[in-house]
């Protein structure tokens, strides 16, 4: 992963909103007592290293400043291993409906 | 963290909160007064018939976007393991209104496409939309197809920067379809900055509890109307819906009352998430599914008022007849069954109210049809496998077994037969009870007028009688 970005580059900068102290009194305590915390993605407009203060333009134009967390991020949601809880399904229906047993 | 210049206001949270009424007024031009009746009432039907646009306008405006007019398919498979598993003649047919096929991919394309149509009609440069479910894609498909710019705010990490995988999926559909995604971490806070990026960009507020969104759903129940009748010469005897905020319930029945289906029953459906939490940073990832659930379900039916809106247009106990409640681990099971015999693969959020179905369709007889009204897209991160594993890496113990077992934020149990769905009914008096004690508090009113025990009554679906009965008991 590239630690640096230069204007232009597709990047995701990080930002806190609220501090513990300026959180909802009325939130469960595990809820107030970490920061609203924010993430955008955007073209830098300046040239950073990972961790500092960078400027960037979102798609709709807005230009924020938060720290750089990513440059190029991606996404990383996936399907993961197989769930042994599910694989069997299938199977014990098409035998209930065609009584074929298969496994 | 913020924008940088024109920051002249007071951007504190109690001042932002303190601007609310002005910024929401200039950001959806509705003029809620108008409706107002009193403290309490006001006039839903008049909001609704001078706000939004009529059915015919909103079916056109929905052609137009590609949205609607989606298969409705008969589940002859899963009806028939119904029957299998039910007392003789009883296990009526079972459609669903395949709404994946919608241009973004679920049913929120219908409520989007009339905001996102108005935003552009009156001169809007953007829309805004706050969610973390399919609504956020279905505000970037319209605004990308009308030529929009989009910001689309979302509730995805827990402290630990730990996303859902269903929402991290949605912030990828967003942004693919052209959006800016404002992801945030647990908090009610979202409110706020939805509120800050109104008022700094001047865009349109696309609430999923306006007039135009609630009026956009009657499509879809009018559609499946006319599709059970042209293909089946009858009504259906029950539609199911997924009930989350409201608006699908609302819409929904608004619809099948215009096509004329007075005896079809409107049953509402959740998945139960009860003891867990909404606004909890730790809960936030020990439950499977984002929307569709009590924790929405719920308190928006006993106050729908609590949306982004003055007075929300989804009024759910105006129109179900029955709510009930399903576990995570019966729609991961029928979400694997809708793949496996009807070869339909679909996201599992989506097939809450088809868990519901294959257990209900058990008390109507065979020769009835029973809807469930809606699916939903699947891929990466929004599919049984990615939910369940995520699930399993956050502690929570998966394993099959009896659903009664299933215990939100700890055991998700698979079913291991067909026969084990099952429905829990949960009781519409108590929320209807609930819903009178909310909007007397909300109001601060201590004498009830005649006129407002007619509104409480229309509100609640039922009669002057019940409520001034309870009216007494609350006080």
């Amino acid at each position: 992963m590239d630690l640096k970005c230069k204007p232009g580059d597709w990047v995701e900068v990080h930002g806190i909103i609220f501090e513990v102290q300026d959180r909802l009194a009325s939130l469960p305590e595990e809820t107030r007592t970490v920061p609203f915390e924010m993430w955008i993605k955007g073209f830098a407009l300046d040239e950073c290293e990972k961790g500092q203060l960078c400027s960037i333009k979102t798609v709709t134009g807005r230009i924020i400043q938060g720290e750089l967390t990513e440059v190029n991020p991606g996404y990383t949601q996936s399907f993961g291993p197989a769930v042994a809880e599910l694989q069997r399904i299938g199977s014990e229906l098409r035998e209930q409906l065609w009584g074929v047993k298969e496994n | 963290m913020g924008g940088e210049g024109k920051l002249t206001k007071d951007i504190s949270y109690g001042s932002v909160l303190g601007r609310k009424n002005d910024i929401m007024n200039k950001a959806l031009g509705i003029d809620y007064a108008a409706f107002e009746i009193s403290p309490l009432a006001f006039d839903y039907e008049g909001m609704m018939n001078n706000t939004a646009y009529s059915l015919e306008e909103t079916a056109a405006i929905q052609k137009q976007a590609g949205v609607g007019n989606t298969p409705l398919f008969e589940l002859k498979n899963l009806t028939a393991l119904v029957r299998a598993n039910s007392p003789s003649g009883k296990g009526a047919r079972i459609m669903v209104k395949d709404e994946a096929a919608n241009p973004a991919g679920s049913f929120k394309d219908r409520r989007a496409s009339i905001s996102v149509y108005h935003a552009r009609e009156k001169g809007y440069p953007g829309v805004i939309a706050a969610t973390s479910g399919n609504y956020g894609a279905a505000v970037a498909s319209q605004a990308a197809m009308r030529g929009l710019k989009c910001i689309i705010v979302q509730e995805v990490f827990d402290s630990k920067h730990i996303g859902q995988p269903e929402i991290i999926e949605k912030t990828r559909k967003c942004e693919a379809l052209g959006a800016e995604v404002i992801q945030l971490t647990v908090g009610p806070e979202l409110f706020y900055m939805s509120l800050l990026l109104l008022e700094e960009t001047g865009f349109f507020n696309a609430s999923l509890y306006s007039p135009l969104g609630i009026s956009g759903v009657e499509t879809l129940g009018y559609e499946l109307a006319g599709q059970v009748r042209e293909r089946y010469s009858q009504d259906p005897a029950a539609v199911i819906v997924t009930h989350a905020g409201g608006g699908n319930v609302t819409g929904t029945a608004r619809g099948l009352l215009k096509a004329g289906c007075i005896d079809t029953k409107v049953i509402g459906v959740s998945v139960d998430l009860m003891g867990l939490h909404m606004a909890s940073d730790y809960d936030f990832n020990r439950k499977s599914f984002t929307t569709g659930h009590t924790g929405f379900g719920v308190p928006f039916a006993s106050w729908p008022d609590r949306t982004d809106v003055p007075r929300s247009a989804a009024r759910p106990l105006r129109y179900l007849d029955r709510y009930v409640t399903v576990t995570q681990g019966e729609v991961f099971y029928v979400t694997q069954a809708l793949a496996e015999v009807e070869g339909l693969e679909r996201g599992p959020a989506g097939n809450t109210s088809l868990a519901a179905a294959l257990a209900i369709a058990s008390e109507y007889d065979q020769d009835e049809i029973v809807v469930v009204q809606e699916t939903e897209y699947t891929g990466a991160g929004k599919h049984p496998m990615a939910q369940l594993n995520f699930a399993k890496n956050m502690g929570v113990e998966i394993r099959r077994g009896d659903p009664a077992e299933n215990v939100p934020g700890k055991t998700i149990v698979i079913p291991e037969r067909f026969s084990q769905l099952q429905v829990t009914d949960q009781s519409l008096g108590k929320l209807r009870r609930s819903y009178l004690r909310n909007s007397l508090e909300s109001s601060k009113i201590t004498h009830v007028s005649k006129e407002e025990v007619d509104f409480l009554a229309a509100e609640t679906r039922t009669s002057r009688e019940w409520v001034v009965q309870i009216l007494k008991e609350l006080k």
